[in-house]
Parts: C-alpha cells; sequence; structure tokens
C-alpha cells in the first residue's frame, strides 16, 4: 500500500497548495501592489511549493511554509528588479502622486494605498499578521526575523495606517478630481 | 506602568496570554488614552483584513495549469526514484474476491479513492507490482468482471493495469502465461489499457534485459505518475 499512501499525500498536498490560491494571492497583492506580478508571484510559489513537496514534514506548518515560500518569491524579485535599494525600507506608491489622494477617498482602496506607502518590511509584517491572522512566531519564522523585529515593525506599520486611514477619515476629504483624470489615473496605478 | 504600544498590539493580535493578559486588561481600564489606541489599532486590524478581501484573484489560465501540473509531477516522479518504493515487495496477499460484486466492495485496502476529489463512476485503475501469478490472474479477472458489470448495465467504463517492478512481468513475452489473454482482452475492449511503468522498463534495460512486452501494452508514464493523476482525476484505486 506504500505506493497508494505515497499518492494519496500527495494528492492531499497539491489539492492543498492549488486552493491556497486566494490567500496566496492577497498576501502577495498586500505585499507588491501590482496584480500582475502578485499572480506571478502566487504561480512560482505554487511551483516552488509542488518540488519541495518532500521538505514539508509536518502538515500542520503548512501556512509558515507556503507563506515562506511567498517571502522567497518577492525578495527574489525586488532583489532582481531593484538591485541597489534597501528592500526593507522599499515602498510601492508615491504619497505625493493625485494616485493616492483619489485611492484615499474610496476605503478599501485607501487602506491598501496606505498599505502602499509602508516601507516593505512593514507591510509584510502586518499583511501577515492581519490578513491570514498568524501568530508572531509563525511571522519571525517566514521572514527569518526575531519576534522583537516582528513587534516593532508591526507597532510602526500599525502607527503608520492608523495614522492615514484614521485620522484622516475625520477629517473632511477635500481632493476633487475631474472625471477624465481619475480614469487616466488609475490606470496608470493598477499597471 | 504605561502601557506600551508593542503590549497593545500584542493585546489586540491574542499574543497576550494568562497573567500578562489580566494584568494588561487590569492597567487597561484606568487609562483611556491607551483604550483609545487600542480601538484605533483594533480598527486598522478590521479594515486591513477587509481591504484585500475583496481582492479578485485572476482566473489560472490554462496554460499556466497545465505548466503547475507539469511541474507537480515532475516533482513526484523525482521523488519517486529517491524514496525507494518501486522496489518494494512488501505487498500483502490477497484473497480473490468473488468477481461479480466488486462494485459492492467497501473501501478497502484494496480499493480506494481520495477524499475531496469527486468519484469518477466507472473509472478504475488496477495496480499490480508483484511477479507472483496468482496476481496477474486476479488482476485480469477483476478486470473483466468490472468490465462484465458496467456492459451489463451499459454504463460507460474506462480501467487501466498498471504495471511496475515486478508486476512488469504479466506484460512480458516470454514471462506471463497470460500473453494472449491480454491480447484478447486488448482487443475486445478498447476501454481496458494496460500500462507498463516506464521507470520499471528502464530498469530492465540497465541491467541489459529486453523488456519484450506485448504489443497492445501502453508505455511512457510511470506508475505514481499514473496512479497520482488518475486519482486526482477521481478514478478508483485497487491494489492487486
Amino acid at each position: 500500500m506504500k505506493i497508494f499512501k505515497l499518492a494519496c499525500r500527495r494528492v492531499a498536498l497539491v489539492k492543498r497548495i492549488e486552493h491556497s490560491r486566494t490567500k496566496l494571492y492577497r498576501m502577495a497583492l498586500a505585499w507588491c501592489h501590482d496584480p500582475m506580478l502578485a499572480d506571478d508571484l502566487v504561480q512560482e510559489t505554487q511551483i516552488l511549493a509542488l518540488q519541495k513537496l518532500h521538505q514539508l514534514n509536518n502538515e500542520a506548518a503548512f501556512n509558515g511554509w507556503i507563506y515562506s515560500i511567498l517571502n522567497n518569491a518577492w525578495l527574489g524579485h525586488l532583489r532582481k528588479s531593484r538591485p541597489t535599494e534597501d528592500i526593507d525600507r522599499l515602498v510601492v506608491a508615491d504619497a505625493a502622486s493625485p494616485e493616492h489622494e483619489i485611492l484615499m477617498q474610496q476605503v478599501d482602496l485607501m487602506v491598501r494605498s496606505a498599505m502602499s506607502l509602508l516601507p516593505n518590511a512593514q507591510r509584510q509584517v502586518v499583511s501577515l499578521v492581519d490578513l491570514d491572522g498568524l501568530s508572531y512566531s509563525e511571522v519571525a519564522d517566514i521572514l527569518q526575523i526575531p519576534i522583537g523585529t516582528v513587534m516593532s515593525r508591526l507597532n510602526r506599520a500599525r502607527a503608520a495606517l492608523a495614522e492615514s486611514i484614521i485620522k484622516r477619515r475625520r477629517q473632511p476629504v477635500q481632493t476633487a478630481v475631474q472625471g477624465e483624470r481619475l480614469d487616466a489615473v488609475k490606470l496608470r496605478v493598477v499597471k | 506602568m504605561k502601557l506600551s504600544n508593542e503590549m497593545m498590539n500584542a493585546y489586540a493580535d491574542g499574543e497576550l496570554q494568562g497573567a500578562e493578559r489580566a494584568e494588561f486588561e487590569a492597567l487597561l481600564q484606568n487609562d483611556p488614552d491607551a483604550q483609545q489606541a487600542l480601538q484605533d489599532i483594533l480598527a486598522v486590524k478590521r479594515q486591513l483584513a477587509q481591504a484585500y478581501r475583496g481582492a479578485a484573484v485572476p482566473a489560472q489560465t490554462p496554460s499556466r495549469t497545465m505548466n503547475y501540473r507539469l511541474a507537480g509531477y515532475a516533482a513526484l516522479l523525482l521523488l519517486a526514484f529517491s524514496g525507494g518504493w518501486l522496489g518494494s515487495n512488501q505487498m500483502h496477499q490477497s484473497n480473490a474476491q468473488p468477481l461479480a460484486d466488486a462494485r459492492s466492495l467497501s473501501p478497502t485496502n484494496e480499493m480506494l479513492q481520495v477524499s475531496n476529489v469527486q468519484s469518477a463512476a466507472g473509472k478504475y485503475i488496477l495496480h499490480i507490482d508483484s511477479k507472483d501469478h496468482l496476481k496477474f490472474k486476479t488482476a485480469l479477472d477483476r478486470a473483466e468482471a468490472l468490465v462484465a458489470m458496467y456492459q451489463a448495465e451499459s454504463h460507460p467504463y474506462e480501467i487501466e493495469v498498471i504495471a511496475n517492478a515486478g508486476g512488469l512481468d504479466m506484460l512480458r513475452e516470454g514471462e506471463t502465461p497470460y500473453g494472449d489473454r491480454i491480447r484478447q482482452l486488448s482487443q475486445r475492449y478498447p476501454n481496458i489499457k494496460f500500462i507498463a511503468c516506464s521507470n520499471a522498463i528502464e530498469r530492465l534495460q540497465e541491467k541489459g534485459v529486453k523488456p519484450n512486452l506485448i504489443a497492445s501494452v501502453h508505455q511512457g508514464e510511470t506508475a505514481l505518475d499514473q496512479v497520482v493523476k488518475r486519482m486526482n482525476q477521481g478514478w478508483t484505486y485497487m491494489k492487486i
């Protein structure tokens, strides 16, 4: 029955990897803010996960394991595309841009936009904790950083997010942009 | 003592337990600033979780799915080689079952499907890996009984008999006592397919032995690869 048990375990894990697509995509999107890139990262993660299946000894560790692979894919992409920059400090948007102003008008987009202004290191920590409810020690394992660093990055991330989301919402929105400009701007944002 | 922001975050994230948590809650009661800060943290948490929930996941294109599956099967093959299961001969002796009631067999060690995969009626993969002639006979009897059963009900069916390790002999001219029967079955029932594991063939060739397979036998797939593929498609796996 060895072949059957082996095959069964493989089938279950392959299914689990397939079913992780949505949550991986959301996490990747929270990190890179580029739908196409997020899709590529998820694809890469799923393929790598399949190739590394034999490394997963404890199935309870599946979540941490697959997010580590996603993290490596994301960092690999950043190292290749931005070889000279400090990855931890990388933001994926520009606060002074009109895109940012417009996105701030809709709650979800506003939150995403606020996220895009966080340095990468903070954005990754806060999304792992808040999008998938991972524990601090799981996040520390995935990102290969000490728990203390998880806590301090989380603290800074949330403070910055609170600043742009909550405090801003308490103020009246002042931005007014014409319709055609809005479309043009949106197109650029999702490129 | 002032509550630190790290503590408030940890509390909001359910990271404080027992005494630490109780102490935090006691201090929180008398600290309106901390209460407000905690509310802000919880609001950020909620909104952040919400902000990506609506993100539409792009549909997987067929070519991508294909790549992904191929990569998966490549990984399985690698495992098959490294795991050494192909040489396993520690298989239990199966009793010859009354064949007409193959359908009524409860899922036992010999007849299995993968849960969470929708089962495909009339699709069976029979796996033989032993050179025991009695097992050859059992495999052929079962395949034939399944055909008889589905034909009697005019129900479509598909059966694959896959042989690896010692089981390969069942499909080799000069080694199998059932050559004629296999040829006849293949001819009479196109929906029975006999498959020789490509790894097993390779191993024979490495030893300088010609496999000399019966002409109607299919080649190209490895046993594990094929079994996983079929199980993924909801086929019932029967170990002979």
